[in-house]
């Protein structure tokens, strides 16, 4: 080997070493998210440029429908993931059982927490301060605690109680509740609004016609995603008409597709509730 | 026993060779069906095969050999077509074990093994303990009691698994429902390793009583007459079994209709004799999951399809062809 050529490969090793040591221990620069509400939270903290892997169902920022998908949500094809080679996959409780196939393949983890919004908030600063934009990232996460503050300004007391529902029949079965201590119970306290139902028992119970006309909320506030009429949702409540929401005209029914994922838009999403609560 | 072994040697000699061409096609078959594990000096192809792909098509092949030989066992024993690995209550409490481990929001592991894989396998044997001990409380170890004992033992369990459901958040819902897909998606040798004791020790067993499955699939009073010690026997087989699939399922989650359709195919292939038909099993069954598990990885990739789904989809209308076929096969030859 000649003496220029030793000298070029011993440069290019030692420089390499110098640039792997910061870059490895500061900033990420292939980044793999595992559930759509990580990617959106990935784009609102800035690192967006740097994921290149999301799940098939990652559809919102619409840059990440063009992204390589990894596989479902719950289902990770760890082929496709090692293929991508990421420094850093990004992934929720859901995964705890996961986790350690991950950590076997040689890839650090970052897990956050979505099961609240303050929660979704503080993933955001997380994801910033680990992939080196945490500047942004705060000042992002600051906006979004504005609005929540901004959405629970809106109502002056009495607090009206709410209920929110989804997943009910046209004939009101299997309607779903959510009780204190989920994410939609967060979205009803920070929207000015108390939760009607109270006890936290069970997360998401199923309610019986019967068991809403007894709590009687002010305010009916129902997510149903998918193809469905929200004018003709709204219709069906009258006939429990001896509900004082359904009276007083405070049911309000949402179809959009970002409520069934908990990321930034979901958080956002207060502002909407609170408007809907007051606006009667 | 007139039995001759030469022959089925010979006649099923094609069965070792679609085993082996299905193996080595599910370890080189990359997404889509392209050969992708075949380039070259790719340092990232060379990793998915060695760490992916070798130990999942491996553990495949354990889980559908252990699966496929149990039920071929319970179904001698219990002189039921519809016996499967999971008839005594392994597979849902297996799953009752892991959903607790879920619920109680525990995300741990012990010298290597995960958790989740350790609750489930305490599920398995809790249930394989219940039923041993209500069967032990009748006479001749009564195979009647047994399955009826794993039937409301698999109930009980199930009305468990929903009850933590429905009252467990979303997280945990996600978690129950991921495990009870099962799947053999794993990373590194270290399941493979897991599995491979209670596989082999198990298979070895119900290999080795083969002429007792013989005489106990045609009535336990004529087995004993001819000298089969027919209540150790059955305990025997039936610890062996249970305890293999509690193994595999603790890994594997439940894996289904495997253990049902297998060892079927093979008492129309290869006949009813245990020695044969227990070969067949170990093949066949391992042969099959692999194979479902490589159409699982590769039609809609990356998406995987779990391999419990594809194992009914493509089993069943294939188990239904082959019982009419097979009907109208001896129809033919009693009107001959």
């Amino acid at each position: 080997m000649s003496a220029p050529h030793l000298s070029r490969v011993l440069w290019s090793s030692v420089s390499a070493l110098l640039l792997s040591l910061p870059a490895a221990a500061q900033s990420p620069a292939r980044i793999v998210s595992l559930a759509p509400s990580v990617t959106e939270v990935l784009f609102e903290a800035g690192a967006g440029a740097r994921v290149v892997g999301v799940t098939s169902y990652c559809r919102f920022p619409p840059a990440a429908l063009s992204l390589p998908k990894i596989g479902g949500y719950l289902t990770p094809n760890y082929e496709a993931l090692v293929a991508l080679q990421p420094d850093l996959v990004v992934t929720l409780a859901e995964h705890a059982d996961l986790e350690p196939r991950i950590r076997a393949l040689g890839i650090p983890i970052l897990r956050v927490d979505h099961r609240s919004l303050e929660g979704i908030i503080r993933s955001v600063e997380q994801v910033g301060e680990r992939c080196g934009v945490a500047t942004r990232a705060k000042r992002a996460a600051g906006a979004l605690r504005q609005t929540l503050a901004a959405a629970s300004r809106l109502i002056s007391p009495p607090r009206p109680r709410v209920l929110i529902c989804f997943g009910r029949a046209e004939d009101f079965r299997r309607l779903t509740a959510a009780a204190p201590g989920t994410i939609h119970d967060d979205l009803i306290t920070y929207a000015g609004g108390v939760n009607a139902l109270t006890s936290g028992s069970v997360s998401y119970p199923t309610l019986s016609a019967e068991s809403v006309i007894r709590l009687d909320p002010d305010v009916i506030i129902e997510f149903s995603s998918g193809s469905v009429d929200a004018a003709a949702r709204r219709r069906q409540w009258r006939r429990l008409d001896s509900l004082r929401a359904v009276r007083n005209g405070r049911v309000h029914v949402f179809t959009d597709e970002l409520l069934n994922v908990p990321g930034p838009r979901f958080v956002r999403f207060a502002g909407t509730i609170a408007r809907a609560i007051s606006g009667d | 026993m007139t039995d001759k072994p030469q022959i089925p040697v010979l006649t099923h000699a094609w069965l070792p060779i679609v085993a082996a061409i299905t193996v080595a096609g599910a370890i080189v078959l990359g997404p889509r069906g392209a050969v992708s594990s075949l380039v070259p000096d790719d340092p990232i192809e060379t990793r998915i095969l060695t760490e992916l792909r070798l130990p999942r098509v491996t553990l495949g092949f354990l889980a559908g050999a252990a699966l496929a030989t149990a039920g071929m066992a319970f179904q001698a024993v219990f002189r039921n077509a519809l016996a499967t690995p999971y008839t005594l209550g392994v597979s849902a409490g297996a799953s009752l074990g892991a959903a607790v481990y879920a619920h109680l929001g525990l995300a741990a592991s012990l010298a290597g093994i995960p958790g989740y894989a350790l609750a489930a396998l305490s599920g398995a044997l809790l249930a394989i303990a219940l039923v041993y001990a209500v069967a032990q409380a009748t006479y001749a170890f009564s195979s009647s009691t047994l399955l009826l004992a794993g039937v409301a033992i698999s109930f009980v369990c199930t009305s468990v698994i929903l009850a933590i459901q429905y009252i467990g958040d979303v997280t945990t819902s996600f978690r129950i429902g991921r495990w009870l897909l099962g799947g053999l998606d794993v990373v590194g040798f270290q399941p493979v390793v897991h599995v491979l004791p209670f596989a082999a020790i198990g298979i070895a067993i119900l290999l080795a009583v083969s002429r007792d499955l013989d005489l106990l699939a045609v009535g336990e009073e004529s087995a004993a007459s001819r000298g089969v010690a027919v209540a150790t026997v059955k305990k025997l087989i039936f610890a062996a079994a249970s305890l293999m699939v509690g193994g595999v399922v603790a890994t594997c989650g439940p894996i289904g209709f495997v253990g049902l359709v297998v060892p079927h195919i093979g008492r129309l292939l290869v006949g009813p004799g245990h020695r044969t038909l227990g070969l067949f099993s170990v093949l066949a069954g391992g042969t099959f999951l692999v194979a479902c598990d490589a159409l699982g990885r590769t039609v809609v990739a990356p998406v995987e399809i779990p391999v419990g789904i594809i194992t009914a989809l493509i089993g069943g209308p294939f188990f239904l062809a082959m019982l009419v076929q097979g009907h109208a096969r001896r129809r033919l030859r009693g009107a001959a």
